[in-house]
């Protein structure tokens, strides 16, 4: 017998928000980056988006399928910088996770997508920073960068939620008349 | 620019908090420039150790007129008892940041914390 | 608000990231001379360069010190051996120079700084390297000493013939020496064509030129403890000077005797903890440290104003400090809370 797995509509729309996801990962990691380490992390758009639009567990799916498919194409799968990766993203989603919570618990006072993002790009570059810390240069010299690191990731954070919301904003209005992705 | 866009009382707190905890780093980093990571002893003109200021340790130094102990711990290091009659030297305290320098006259044993970043380029007393 | 907080993000970027000096070689040195430690920075110099030139500054430190002692052998010793004699005899052009300079600033200062007291200095035993044993003079030794008027009005220099007219004149530079030791490797330096450079011989320093560009940063230290209490940047052609009561003394029976001798009581000079003094001349500027320190609270301004020093600051024993209007302005207290300061304007 065969076992047969069914998409359904659901999982083919984090199929394609996944390689777009995918598709941006990839263009970005061939872009240099003025500091090492600090990259705009683009493809956390997309994450945003889905999270608007689906909810928590589509953008969990989304970002764990662009970090793992992505680490397969660019070829660094299981190596030191997908533990980076991967860490970070598990990290913001935890955020993510949170601040999605802190929403639905609370009346008013909620938290806009752009703190929401904020959280999520700080969380995932401090996570990064004490992994490569912990395991790879445990050296006083990158206490230096953090500060640096992380203004980095809030001021991308900023952009990447304006864009986020942008797109977001176009894809309700195509629903209202209808055309697809 | 962001049509819609509110920032409600949580969004305030969470953009606060972060700018702060980077403000925080920055400082931290900017304190922090000055941790010596090594010890320059030297006997008169010669430099007869380079000691790594993390490992704490007790030793004597033999200097010219007589001897002197020097204490390293907690990344910090000084003169804990030296056969000089004045004393200057055991009374200067802990060293701990780049630039730092403590010395025995009598001895002509010196102590000096090497760093590209240093507080001051001179002291005066 | 949204233009608000990206423009504020944009400012602390900005803020938060020190501008780097333009990066110039430096090179330092520390030599045990002159009965310190002196030590050399210079700026923006090759290495070669740099090495050479604290090779021979330490020549000739090593020289002045040996020249200028008052008592091991050397030019100063003799002259203090022929002194008494009362009769002429030479010296020779540096010690005249010294002699000449001090003899002004000695009555610019009211006496005050007084390198004539040389055989009070003997009285106090300051005058070995190690520290005086037993107890201090007595009374009526110091009286004696000081009836007979040791000034150095009472030397008469013509040319490079000297002739004491008080047998108990004895010349001890010890406030003055370390200034003249200091400009003289300044002068060396800026002769081979060094222009930025910082001489420190133990604590006392002149600073010339610049780091990169940069001001020198010169950190002000407590005479209590060992913590900073003031910064100072200095650029140009600047020396900082300062005389305490903790660094030559020893203590008898609970009691503490410092090497600063009051010229006018031939005790230490008890009313002052540290004087420091900012002034071009490094000479100038030790002599003044040393005058002031013992014109204490009461007469520092007065003693100040006669020698043409603008910048001071005055520790007394119970801590609080006097501090001229244009020193004020540009040296930082780490900690002004915890300092009562009073501000001093012409």
């Amino acid at each position: 017998m065969l076992l047969s797995i069914t998409p359904d509509s659901q999982d083919q729309l984090i199929a394609k928000f996944a390689a777009l996801a995918i598709g941006i990962h990839v263009l970005e990691s061939v872009l240099p980056s003025p500091i090492p380490g600090i990259k705009p992390g683009l493809a956390n758009i997309i994450t945003l988006v889905v999270f608007m639009g689906y909810g928590m567990v589509a953008a969990a799916w989304v970002s764990i399928l662009r970090v793992i498919v992505g680490s397969l194409i660019v070829g660094s799968f299981l190596s030191p910088t997908f533990a980076l990766s991967f860490s970070g993203a598990i990290t913001s989603l935890i955020a993510l996770y949170f601040c999605g919570k802190y929403n639905d618990f609370v009346k008013t006072n909620k938290l806009n997508i752009l703190s929401i993002a904020i959280l999520m790009s700080m969380s995932h570059v401090g996570a990064q920073f004490i992994v490569a810390y912990i395991f790879f240069i445990p050296h006083s010299a990158m206490m230096g960068i953090l500060p640096v690191l992380m203004t980095a990731a809030l001021i991308f954070g900023v952009f990447n939620s304006i864009i986020a919301i942008k797109v977001n904003e176009k894809i309700n209005r195509s629903h209202d008349s209808p055309s697809s992705i | 620019m962001i049509s819609g866009l509110q920032f409600s009382l949580a969004d305030k707190i969470a953009l606060f908090g972060c700018v702060g905890v980077i403000v925080f780093l920055y400082l931290q980093v900017s304190s922090s420039q000055y941790i010596a990571t090594s010890i320059e002893v030297s006997v008169g003109e010669e430099l007869t150790h380079k000691l790594d200021i993390q490992r704490d340790q007790v030793l004597k130094i033999d200097g010219e007129k007589g001897s002197s102990v020097l204490e390293i711990k907690s990344n910090r290091v000084r003169f804990i008892s030296s056969t000089c009659s004045t004393q200057f030297c055991v009374r200067n305290g802990w060293q701990e940041h780049a630039g730092d320098f403590v010395a025995c006259l009598p001895n002509e044993i010196s102590v000096y914390l090497p760093g590209d970043n240093k507080r001051y380029d001179a002291i005066n007393f | 608000m949204k233009h608000l907080s990206v423009l504020i993000l944009l400012l602390i970027l900005l803020f938060g990231c020190e501008q780097p000096a333009k990066q110039v070689p430096i090179f330092e040195e520390k030599m045990f001379v002159m009965g310190t430690i002196v030590d050399i920075t210079i700026a923006d110099e090759d290495e070669q360069t740099s090495q050479k030139a604290f090779h021979d500054l330490l020549t000739d430190f090593k020289y002045m010190q040996a020249a200028w002692n008052p008592w091991k052998r050397g030019s100063l010793a003799r002259i203090n051996q022929l002194l008494p004699m009362k009769s002429t005899f030479s010296v020779g052009p540096a010690l005249k120079e010294m002699i000449d300079e001090s003899t002004v600033l000695a009555q610019k200062s009211d006496g005050l700084f007084n390198p004539a007291i040389g055989k009070l200095v003997k009285l106090w035993q300051f005058h070995t390297d190690e520290p005086p044993a037993g107890p201090p003079p007595s009374d009526a030794e110091i009286k004696k000493l000081l009836d007979s008027n040791l000034s150095m009005a009472a030397l008469n220099l013509s040319g490079l013939n000297l002739i004491a007219k008080n047998e108990n004149i004895l010349l001890d530079f010890g406030g003055f020496a370390k200034g003249v030791g200091v400009d003289k490797a300044i002068e060396y330096l800026k002769s081979v064509g060094i222009e930025n450079a910082i001489v420190n011989a133990g604590g006392d320093l002149r600073a010339i030129g610049s780091k990169g560009g940069k001001p020198w940063r010169i950190g002000i230290r407590n005479p209590q403890s060992e913590n900073i209490i003031a910064t100072l940047q200095v650029m140009g052609d600047e020396s900082v000077f300062t005389s305490g009561d903790y660094e030559r003394f020893y203590e008898y029976q609970g009691k503490r005797y410092h090497h600063i001798l009051d010229p006018r009581t031939g005790y230490p000079a008890m009313s002052t903890r540290s004087v420091t003094v900012v002034h071009n001349d490094a000479s100038v500027a030790d002599a003044a440290a040393t005058a002031l320190f013992v014109a204490g609270p009461a007469l520092w301004e007065k003693i100040a104003k006669q020698m043409g020093i603008t910048q001071v600051m005055l520790i007394d024993q119970t801590g609080h400090v006097y501090i001229t209007d244009e020193l004020n302005r540009r040296i930082s207290f780490v900690d002004p809370d915890k300092l009562s300061i009073s501000v001093v304007t012409k």
